[in-house]
């Protein structure tokens, strides 16, 4: 096993490459041993041109898998596909991201070809000739580092955003194998119809991507009305601070903070909201976090990552302005 | 000689016996009922000395300290109670004279002088008795939000003992003017058999005395047969319960492991005996739930319905907690904040609290349903040590200066024990560092445990988390051993409270002392004097557990009267009868309950004295009136904790 290739398995949408696949080459490439070939795997329709641009980031062969039937993912037919190529081709290590498609693959994969797994890596460390996986277990809160036996095809998940992408110049060319794969229907049993996409007003706020936070400092519910406007042109989940559920406002469900939810959005838009500490203590997960208040000496923007001191009543209409106009 | 003709005119004796047999054996047969109940209670070992129960049951059954709290239901049970008790002891000693020492020994007592304070003192208790009684009928009938007599067992119990009473008198009055007797000194029945219309021949004042003989005599059976079946078993419950469970410590709970680390299943699905005993001396009198600050018209717990369901449930179940059904019902035992102002107004000091705690023990433990808040609350406490999730590390972000620094953990002088609130929480962080600044400036020696600290507890034991509760308390004392402390100065009174009385239980005996006390000592020694100049007006807040739970009222009080320049001012609720700020029992963390916000009441009431600043030295306290000044935009109040106040003053002579 330990002869053969790295490969990482690669995701997109809407044809573009997502950024956790330039994460799996550029960490593949950082991780591969000189005699083997770095070797994506790209899978859907109409995808032969990205495959050819993966070359920027280091990778030197990929398996490309087009067709109809590949348009959407479904795990058991990836499965058919994978365990089929990994017998034929024997890699000795793979790389998927940790996200929906890579955690559905990877453990079913670990199993079928008796190999060894580390979800969630965030690091790897040279060890000998060998790669130590650091990943973050309790919450974040405590790194392990985990070995694997060398004589098992290797696998590992790899946390999204934790892995730097580095582009390689001059640019290598690049071999694209297609690989005519039709899926067993005996293998695949389950067809996906369709997507219901999920309504940001009725999801759960610690499952939401973007945020509306909005709190007393909106001064009535007709006022407050605006953030949901907002909310609706950017697809975002309007929640808010204890004052404005206690107000009537929001649904309890919706409360951020000590006594409601605690969220962790990868945009948080806060206004009117002073910043207590019970409120603060609510959003302190976010990815990103911007406060719109008037008095400069709001402890929100101490816990903000961009603040813009304002009135919001001034501010929110424009940008529900300008949104509606990138729209049309 | 005077005396006596006990019967006159009353034949067939026999009646009275078989009668009385059958309303005894009633009266066994209910309390047996109740006996066997209260065997399903655990057992709880020990208990207070028996100096402390005599006293508690003087003080609380003989002379009804608690009832009299309130002027007119006091003075009313009083009179009941002790015309009653009166009426009881002259019929047994008649008794105890007509049916055993006459016919045995021929010998009679009740006689001569003897006989006349006897009947004087029977017929002025009984004219007692009837006005208590009448006063509770007009309470009744006349102002209909009193709700202490209430369904039909209670309103035949009060006519019943109304009829007894008059009935009593009558008979009296007829038996004195059938046999012409002169009995000045039963002055009750000689007046009104002087009144006693004239028109009544011989004939028919013997059919007058004979009727009413037999209703006196049937309607007194009914109500001692009634007893067990009815709230006037509180007569004997709650006179066993304050024998059995005085007041001394209060607002302490009972373990539920047993040490080494075992649980007996027991201690967490059984009420013990003297609760049991306690359900059963509540009368429903609703002085409880009068007071307590949750209660309102959309709020779920009633500490009154808390004792009347548990009654009825445990009852029905044999005493097992897992058979609580209600949702409603249940969801109140959260909202609880374990302020203990029910179990301080109850007139035999019931706890209520106490229960709850019980009840909410069964919920996290055994059958792990409690509000959702709590999960990561639990987990935050158990992973990290404090409630806030922040980690032993930011424990020592509060500190700014050096000088602090260096009393890390250096042994020196007395434990100052900084707790959750005041090491993570923004607001209390300035608390802690006002407080040690004022250390300083007075020289006190002092050190730290910083990143050592882990949460006191309080908030897993009052939420029913018992396991959790244990293990941080075990922690805390295996560091105060290795760092051989023995005096700890708290900022935050529940730290105080559990470390003080609930700490001993698994050895950890120390001398704790809330940071309101140390500055009160300070002031008295009057080596640091601070200048009386601050000029706001201000009023303190007594916190539940520095209050109610310790008595400490006077100590933060002479504090701020040092340094206010027009002298302190008290809120309409004051001392004993503050009413929390709403954070008790683990609300801080929940949503709490579903009425009104209990911070938003209460500062309306600071705003109604006017004041600039409202003082409190409690940490969650803090955060709840600041909290509520921010959502009612009130402008010119600012929450200020003790030890800010007195930093703003700093003590005269330091400053440079």
């Amino acid at each position: 096993m330990e002869k053969g290739d790295l490969w990482v398995i690669l995701e997109h949408g809407n044809k573009e490459l997502s950024d956790i696949s330039k994460e799996l080459c550029s960490q593949g490439r950082r991780m591969k041993k000189s005699h083997a070939t770095l070797v994506a795997i790209l899978v859907g329709r109409e995808v032969q041109e990205s495959a050819h641009r993966l070359g920027r980031y280091g990778v030197e062969k990929t398996y490309l898998v087009e067709g109809e039937d590949w348009a959407r993912f479904n795990e058991e037919a990836y499965m058919d596909l994978l365990s089929n190529l990994i017998v034929e081709k024997s890699p000795s290590l793979i790389l998927f991201g940790s996200t929906p498609m890579g955690n559905a693959l990877a453990p079913r994969l670990a199993v079928r070809t008796r190999g060894a797994l580390v979800t969630d890596c965030v690091d790897f460390k040279k060890q000998g000739d060998r790669w130590v996986a650091v990943k973050s277990i309790q919450g974040n809160k405590i790194n392990a580092k985990v070995t694997l036996s060398a004589d098992r095809l290797q696998l590992f998940t790899l946390k999204p955003g934790a892995f730097e992408i580095e582009e390689v110049a001059p640019l290598q060319p690049i071999e694209v194998i297609p690989i005519p794969f039709r899926p067993s229907p005996v293998r695949v049993r389950t067809k996906i119809i369709g997507f219901i996409k999920a309504d940001p007003k009725s999801s759960p706020l610690e499952e939401a991507e973007v945020i509306l936070a909005g709190g007393k400092g909106f001064g009535n519910l007709k006022e407050f009305k605006v953030l949901e406007e907002l909310g609706d042109l950017m697809g975002a989940t309007v929640a808010g601070s204890r004052p404005a559920v206690d107000l009537g406002w929001l649904p309890y469900e919706r409360q951020i903070g000590l006594t409601g939810k605690k969220i962790s959005p990868r945009l948080l838009l806060v206004s009117g909201i002073s910043g207590a500490f019970e409120f603060v203590i609510g959003i302190k997960d976010s990815n990103f976090i911007i406060a719109i208040n008037k008095d400069p000496a709001a402890p929100i923007f101490k816990s903000a990552d961009a603040g813009i001191i304002g009135d919001h009543h001034e501010i929110l209409p424009v940008l529900i302005e300008t949104l509606k106009k990138v729209e049309k | 000689m005077e005396s006596r003709e006990i019967f006159w005119n009353i034949s067939q004796i026999g009646w009275l016996y078989a009668l009385t047999f059958i309303a005894f054996l009633l009266l066994f047969y209910g309390c047996y009922d109740h006996v066997k109940f209260w065997g399903t209670g655990r057992k709880t070992g020990g208990g207070p000395p028996l100096r402390l129960r005599w006293k508690s049951f003087l003080s609380l059954a003989l002379f009804q300290r608690g009832i009299l709290k309130r002027a007119y239901p006091g003075i009313m049970h009083l009179f009941i109670f002790w015309g009653i008790i009166v009426l009881f002891i002259g019929t047994v000693l008649l008794a105890i004279e007509h049916d055993f020492l006459k016919p045995i020994f021929s010998y009679s007592f009740i006689r001569g002088n003897f006989y006349k304070v006897y009947s004087f003192f029977l017929d002025l208790f009984g004219l007692l008795a009837v006005i208590g009684t009448v006063m509770m009928l007009m309470r009744k009938y006349l102002f209909p939000e009193y709700r202490g007599v209430r369904g039909r067992p209670d309103t035949l119990a009060v006519w019943s003992l109304f009829f007894v009473l008059v009935t009593g008198f009558l008979v009296e009055s007829a038996r004195i003017r059938g046999t012409g007797a002169e009995e000045p000194f039963s002055p009750i029945g000689y007046v009104l058999s002087a009144l006693l219309p004239r028109l009544f021949d011989a004939e028919s004042l013997q059919l007058f005395h004979e009727v009413l003989w037999w209703i006196h005599l049937v309607l007194a059976l009914i109500l001692i047969a009634m007893i067990p079946y009815t709230k006037l078993f509180h007569i004997i419950a709650g006179s066993f319960l304050t024998l059995s469970d005085p007041k001394v410590k209060k607002g302490i709970l009972s373990p539920v492991f047993s040490e080494p680390l075992r649980l007996e299943p027991d201690r967490l699905t059984r009420l013990s005996r003297l609760q049991l005993l306690s359900l059963a001396a509540c009368t429903q009198c609703g002085r409880c739930e009068e007071v307590c600050p949750v209660v309102s018209d959309q709020s779920l717990l009633s500490p009154r319905r808390v004792m009347d369901g548990l009654r009825r449930e445990l009852q029905r179940s044999n005493n097992h907690l897992g058979f609580l059904q209600n949702g409603a019902f249940l969801a109140g035992f959260w909202e609880c904040l374990a302020c203990r102002l029910c179990e301080e107004e109850c007139p035999i000091s019931l706890k209520v609290a106490e229960k709850i705690v019980d009840v909410r023990r069964h919920q996290v433990m055994a059958l792990s349903q409690f509000p959702a808040e709590l999960r990561s609350v639990f987990r935050n406490v158990e992973t990290f040590g404090d409630p806030f999730g922040e980690g032993k590390y930011a424990r020592e972000d509060w500190i700014q200066g050096e000088a602090v620094k260096r009393r890390l953990r250096n042994r020196n002088g007395c434990l100052v024990w900084i707790g959750c609130q005041s090491a993570f929480h923004e607001r209390n962080k300035k608390v802690a560092w006002a407080f040690t600044k004022l250390l300083d400036v007075l020289s006190i020696d002092y050190f730290l445990l910083g990143k050592e600290e882990v949460c006191c507890g309080d908030l897993a034991r009052r939420t029913g988390n018992e396991y959790l509760f244990r293990d941080s308390v075990l922690k805390n004392i295996d560091t105060f051993r290795r760092y051989g402390v023995q005096k700890i100065v708290t900022l935050c009174p529940h730290c105080f409270h559990v470390m003080k009385e609930e700490y001993p239980h698994w050895g950890g005996h120390y001398e704790v002392l809330h940071y309101t006390e140390l500055m009160a000592e300070v002031i008295q020694q009057g080596k640091v004097p601070f200048s009386k100049s601050l000029d706001k007006k201000t009023v303190y807040h007594d916190s539940c557990y520095l209050g109610r739970y310790h008595d400490l009222y006077r100590e933060p009080r002479s504090v701020l009267n040092h340094v206010l320049m027009d002298g302190l001012m008290e809120m309409e609720k004051n001392r004993g009868s503050s009413v929390c700020c709403g954070a008790g029992g683990g609300n801080f963390w929940t949503r709490g309950n579903t009425g009104e916000r209990i911070n938003a009441t209460r500062l309306e009431e600071v705003c109604d004295k006017g004041a600039q600043i409202i003082c409190t030295s409690c940490p969650y306290c803090l955060v709840m009136f600041e909290e509520a000044i921010r959502n009612q935009e009130r402008q010119g109040l600012v929450a200020m904790d003790l030890a800010e106040l007195l930093d703003l003053v700093k003590p005269s002579g330091t400053e440079k």
